[in-house]
């Protein structure tokens, strides 16, 4: 049966819905119990709210505990170096120790992780390998760098707990890891969005076709994913958009096989819930909102209503044929709360402008510039670099005047600018791409 | 928690009795500080598979540091 199953978990990823909900129910009341006996920055969180764990008796009663936020987390790393006293346990008892990306520039959150969180976090990575098709026999290889942030970490020691050949490349070249993928045989290779078009770009100048390695799958993740055809175009294979946060350790979501347009959310290691960012109530499917993160796999650290910052539109699992009764994000993770520009009175979101600009295979990489003019009014500029050779001097000004006016076009006749920067000048990531500079002076 | 029921009180099969029972074995192994240590930190690593099952499986839900796992 092991290897037929489409299901990692076949018992929990098909139970029925009611009961899915009872089991978040005995898990939550858990988890707030444990969180207000073992951390004393949930106690303090929950007695200044007036509620304790006996007011949760439903599953809706997760509404009357307050919302925990990375600024409140870093505030007490802050103030209790190095660790804060949201852990339920010492450093004495812990085997691992990351950090989180800090890509918005913001000081890295400190985690740490017992044994068996350990092995909760490669299991939710099973969940998404296993559910997009990876098994024994496959080649893995991890476009990542091993270091302090938790990135990929988990999902290698899923692969390896799933039977498949890992091939790790921390310190290697791109171009060193575009050739050994290619002659090592990889059928899986896992990289954020970012660095999956860079290896190709990379790829293209040594004048390897990827679409004729032996690469079927690409696990994507650290980043929304808005330029998954495109991708995949390049690769020939599929790609499976799956999220996590250093703050659970893991992934709360996947892509199944059959791509059925989202990615379900893992319903029985974690609660999700959409809100309005604005006002904190609750938002419907098919409702964009921000999504809070309850997360019952992680003992060190109780993470309950935490929220994100990622926006989402969540649906039900019917949307799905697979046979799970998980509920999906549409297209996973569709943006970032805290993205969001204000230019000229219309909001913008880097994903958006993304996905426009990578329908233009000749762009290698970007930028997005906001700044305020000498004149005083707000300016937004997208610089984009050109794969050297793929446009000639004569048709490079149409061009970006054709990708200015798809820009306007999808923002409500918003001027944006568009510019070609020279070969070389933009910056290269390998994980999380900090593409957006916003240099205009607060308030 | 009945030994007969998960923990939303659903009967459970032989095989995940099975389970449970070889991880409050190895659980209960894993506590002790009689044991050499290549025996007692592989006990613990085995017994944190025991209990990803153990969770996955709905059979328990419980963070088991004090002994080490």
């Amino acid at each position: 049966m092991a290897n037929s199953s489409p299901y990692w978990n076949p018992k929990n990823e098909t139970m029925p819905k009611e009961e899915l909900r009872a089991l978040q129910l005995v898990k939550l009341r858990r988890l707030v119990e444990r969180a207000w006996h073992e951390s004393p920055f949930h106690r303090r969180l929950y007695e200044g709210a007036g509620v304790s764990p006996e007011d949760i008796r439903t599953l809706d009663d997760i509404r009357r505990l307050p919302f925990m936020t990375r600024e409140d987390w870093m505030a007490n790393q802050a103030e209790l170096e190095p660790f804060g006293d949201l852990m339920t346990r010492g450093r004495e008892d812990a085997i691992r120790y990351h950090l989180t990306s800090g890509t918005s520039g913001r000081q890295p959150l400190r985690v740490l992780d017992g044994r068996k969180d350990w092995k909760w976090i490669a299991e939710c990575w099973c969940y998404g390998f296993w559910g997009f098709g990876v098994r024994p026999g496959d080649t893995v290889f991890f476009a990542f760098s091993y270091g302090s942030f938790i990135g990929f970490w988990g999902a290698h020691y899923a692969c390896e707990k799933i039977g498949a050949l890992v091939m790790p490349s921390g310190n290697m070249t791109t171009e060193n890891r575009v050739r050994q993928l290619v002659e090592m045989d990889a059928t899986v290779v896992c990289a954020t969005p970012t660095y999956a078009i860079r290896m190709a770009n990379e790829a293209d100048r040594l004048g390897i076709d990827l679409r004729k390695s032996r690469v079927e799958k690409l696990i994507l993740s650290g980043e929304p994913l808005g330029a998954k055809a495109m991708i995949e175009e390049r690769w020939g294979a599929k790609a499976s958009d799956t999220a996590g946060m250093t703050e659970i350790g893991t992934i709360f979501m996947f892509e199944a096989a059959h791509q059925p347009g989202g990615t379900h959310i893992i319903e029985d290691h974690f609660i999700e819930e959409v809100i309005d960012p604005d006002t904190g109530e609750p938002r419907g499917y098919g409702e964009i909102g921000e999504r809070v993160c309850t997360s019952f796999g992680r003992g060190f650290l109780p993470l309950i209503r935490y929220r994100s910052r990622d926006l989402v539109k969540k649906l039900p699992h019917t949307h799905s044929d697979c046979g799970r009764t998980f509920d999906l994000y549409e297209n996973g993770i569709i943006g970032r709360a805290d993205d969001m520009l204000l230019i000229r009175g219309t909001n913008v979101y880097p994903l958006a402008i993304e996905t426009i600009v990578r329908e233009y295979r000749a762009v290698e990489e970007f930028r997005i510039r906001a700044f305020t003019a000498d004149n005083g009014v707000d300016e937004l500029t997208v610089d984009i670099e050109l794969t050297p050779g793929s446009v000639g001097e004569d048709e490079r000004a149409r061009m970006v005047g054709k990708l200015a006016e798809d820009l306007k076009r999808n923002h409500e006749g918003l001027r944006i600018n568009v510019e070609i920067a020279a070969e070389g000048e933009l910056p290269r990531f390998e994980l999380k791409a900090k593409r957006l500079v916003d240099s205009r002076p607060r308030n | 928690m009945s030994e007969q029921t998960d923990i939303i009180g659903r009967p459970i099969d032989g095989t995940e009795a099975e389970i449970l029972a070889l991880y409050r074995r190895l659980k209960a192994m894993s506590g002790r500080d009689d044991l050499a240590p290549c025996v007692t930190m592989n006990l613990r690593e085995a017994a944190a598979s025991l209990w990803q099952i153990v969770v996955d499986l709905d059979l328990d839900w419980e963070h088991p540091y004090d002994q080490g796992i």
